[in-house]
């Protein structure tokens, strides 16, 4: 295994307003078949008011590096290394008793599926009420007043009604309201949003996607969103993670994936989705190939089996060699998130590549 | 329920060469109570009169909200389940009555690839089996002769035929749709109905699926009915589009005039609430918000089945006008040549895509 360098290093005090900062994370899983490295060495940071997308196929990591954040991993068998800084406080290290007191209030998670995150036996208000009580010293009556005010305030009609209903009478936008009313209750500083719209159809999907963006302007919040959908992250992030295989392989702004992207994964994945906003295409251009083994992670670049721009590099160098993430000429422009790309093709040369073939074909 | 009686005039497509020519169909699900005599005592009215026409070669895509219908009627066409009301003409002939037997001679020409990859294979069968089925059901070739079919249509559409005797689990999601999809052209069927076949996929993985569903199409002629959410993906494979809500067409038209100058105000509200992967133009778009959910099926709105959430029903119309969207049903009528919409006070819209050939309309 290559241990490769620290991309940046980033000490926890003295920081430039992180509020979150993911140090190279690994999460590595042994089971029968060898180990599973589901995130291996990531890092990236957020501040708070700020929308942070990851993006990626299924299993490159994403969840992974979330259930990571919020400590859902202590007492499994995982292997968990590297730094998580939330504010001035080590989440790696911590013990399930100290992390469980930061759980539900200093952070939060939104998760994809609304219908089976929630107890189907209790009230929904109940499940909201439980969470306020774990991290404050409150009667039943104040919680109560509580969690409808919450309710309210995620755009759920007849809250004080609403507030002894069953998961199962509410519709699927109204559950996940009702889940970011949960994760919201305690105010927390840092919320992650699992694909928390997969599951909608588009007009509720806007409706959420709206109300988390006026949540977070109220409480300043740092967002984390995990989503496979780019039109997503256009529309709701300031700051995107690409990854592929459980390794980051492009950061930025929105800007810099967008209209700037230069790696090949993220090339790829632009142009494999049908666009409304553009001429129609007659073929998409799917990335060939399926995505790899976490168990057996490729050699060199852990893209280079799907890479169709492997002629840009002199020699094997994509076979052999694991290239590191390094930061582009447009550098830090984005604030906490600067351009990073992780590929052997010269820069000059991705930047050719962009605005002479991909750029153009999208 | 006599409100739904003259719905069954809705205007179809009168097209003589129609491959597939649906007229006004209805599924009622009833709804039953009562301890020993079970009395009906609702119905579920998942589609409620409509009606459209396919040709052959041809793709037509129908989008809409989950619990629009979309997938039942779907589920109708292939006969999966039996209409209330209305005719299903094929080829031709009247199916809309046909027993399963004799229906049986007629799936050779109508298959379904379904959304799940993951539950439509049998996982104790074999792909060799899977694949295999169509042709012992319809013994149309001997058992050697089906090994050497199976084989060649794994390779068609993009699996290892040296797989044949491995089980589905042993698979992607990806691999899993390309054996669905094996299944179901296996006959060299007439027309396909494409239940939302790419929506469990990723991206990557959901162009070589819809590029490979094209090459099909081109190769053996076949006709989709694409159901499907994905207003994008919708875009792309469609010919036609044809947009549901509660049960009923809100707009049919073909794909460029429906994405270029759609008229309905659903169609208006669904396709500025997909995001496009430009964060520029990501904000310079208006986003029209519904406001609450879709209304039960059960008891639909009177009248315009949309005008509870309908935005310009909300803003703009007038009072008696807005009398008319409460008390009188719109008939999916032509608005313009070869678009047909149901709505009172349809007004054409070109800024809701914000298409770069939508800048400059033709007209």
């Amino acid at each position: 295994m290559t241990v490769e360098p620290r991309d940046i290093t980033r000490s926890p005090s003295g920081d430039t307003g992180a509020y979150l900062s993911v140090n190279d994370l690994r999460v590595h899983f042994p089971t029968g078949d060898g180990i599973v490295k589901a995130v291996d060495g990531l890092s990236f940071s957020i501040s708070r008011g700020q929308t942070l997308g990851i993006v990626g196929e299924s299993g490159s990591g994403k969840s992974v590096t979330s259930q990571a954040i919020l400590g859902l991993h202590k007492g499994s068998k995982a292997r968990i290394s590297g730094e998580i800084w939330l504010g001035d406080q080590e989440l790696v290290g911590m013990t399930e008793e100290e992390i469980r007191g930061l759980r539900g209030d200093q952070m939060a998670m939104i998760f994809q599926d609304p219908l089976s995150s929630l107890h189907p036996f209790y009230t929904v208000g109940r499940q909201i009420t439980e969470a306020y009580r774990v991290h404050n010293s409150v009667g039943k009556s104040a919680a109560r007043k509580r969690a409808v005010e919450m309710l309210d305030l995620v755009g759920i009609p007849n809250p004080d009604k609403r507030f002894d209903d069953y998961p199962h009478q509410f519709s699927g936008g109204m559950r996940q309201r009702a889940m970011i009313a949960m994760a919201l209750v305690c105010d927390p500083k840092l919320l992650i949003a699992d694909e928390p719209t997969t599951a909608l159809d588009v007009t509720v999907q806007a409706q959420i996607l709206e109300l988390m963006k006026e949540l977070q302007r109220e409480f300043n919040s740092a967002i984390i969103l995990i989503t496979h959908d780019l039109g997503v992250v256009a529309e709701a992030c300031d700051s995107v993670v690409v990854m592929y295989g459980g390794q980051c392989v492009e950061t930025g702004t929105v800007n810099d994936i967008f209209y700037h992207a230069q790696m090949p994964y993220t090339w790829g994945l632009l142009g494999s989705m049908p666009r409304m906003d553009r001429d129609r295409r007659e073929r998409l251009q799917p990335i060939p190939g399926q995505p790899p083994s976490l168990i057996q992670v490729p050699k060199g670049c852990v893209f280079n089996p799907r890479c169709v721009y492997q002629d840009h590099v002199p020699g094997d160098l994509c076979k052999t060699d694991h290239p590191q993430l390094l930061m582009t000429q447009r550098g830090n422009e984005g604030g906490l998130l600067p351009h990073q790309v992780r590929c052997h093709i010269r820069e000059s040369e991705r930047e050719r590549i962009w605005t002479e073939q991909i750029s153009p074909t999208l | 329920m006599t409100d739904t009686d003259h719905t069954a005039f809705e205007p179809a497509d009168d097209d003589a060469d129609a491959l597939l020519a649906v007229r006004a169909i209805k599924k009622h699900f009833p709804i039953k109570q009562g301890l020993f005599i079970q009395r009906q005592v609702a119905a579920v009215k998942a589609v409620d009169g409509v009606s459209f026409s396919l040709r052959a070669g041809e793709t037509l895509g129908l989008v809409g909200e989950s619990g629009c219908g979309k997938s039942t009627v779907g589920r109708v066409v292939t006969k999966l389940v039996e209409p209330t009301a209305g005719t299903i003409r094929f080829d031709g002939r009247d199916v809309t009555k046909l027993s399963r037997g004799n229906m049986r001679p007629l799936r050779r020409d109508i298959q379904i690839i379904f959304q799940d990859p993951y539950s439509s294979l049998n996982p104790r069968h074999t792909i060799g089996t899977i694949v295999g089925a169509p042709f012992r059901i319809q013994g149309t070739k001997t058992s050697k002769g089906i090994k050497t079919e199976v084989q060649s249509l794994m390779e068609r559409v993009g699996l290892n035929p040296e797989h044949y005797n491995r089980y589905p689990h042993e698979f992607s999601g990806g691999q899993r749709q390309r054996i669905g999809i094996a299944r179901a052209v296996a006959l060299r069927p007439k027309l396909i109905v494409c239940d939302e076949p790419v929506s469990a996929l990723d991206v990557s993985i959901q162009a070589q699926v819809v590029n490979l569903l094209e090459d099909l199409q081109a190769e053996f002629g076949l006709a989709y009915i694409f159901v499907a959410h994905d207003l994008s993906v919708v875009r792309h494979i469609s010919n036609r589009v044809a947009v549901m809500y509660l049960g009923k067409i809100m707009e049919l038209t073909d794909r460029d005039t429906l994405y270029s100058r759609p008229v309905h105000p659903y169609t208006h509200s669904l396709m500025s609430a997909v995001p496009v992967p430009d964060p520029l133009k990501e904000n310079r778009r208006e986003r029209i918000l519904l406001t609450g959910d879709l209304p039960s099926p059960i008891n639909p709105p009177s009248g315009c089945v949309f005008h509870t959430r309908c935005p310009k029903f909300r803003m703009q119309l007038s009072d008696s006008e807005k009398e008319r969207c409460v008390a009188e049903v719109p008939l999916l009528e032509l608005k313009r040549p070869g678009q047909q919409a149901a709505c009172h006070y349809p007004e054409e819209r070109a800024d809701v895509v914000l298409a770069e050939d939508v800048v400059a309309p033709a007209t």
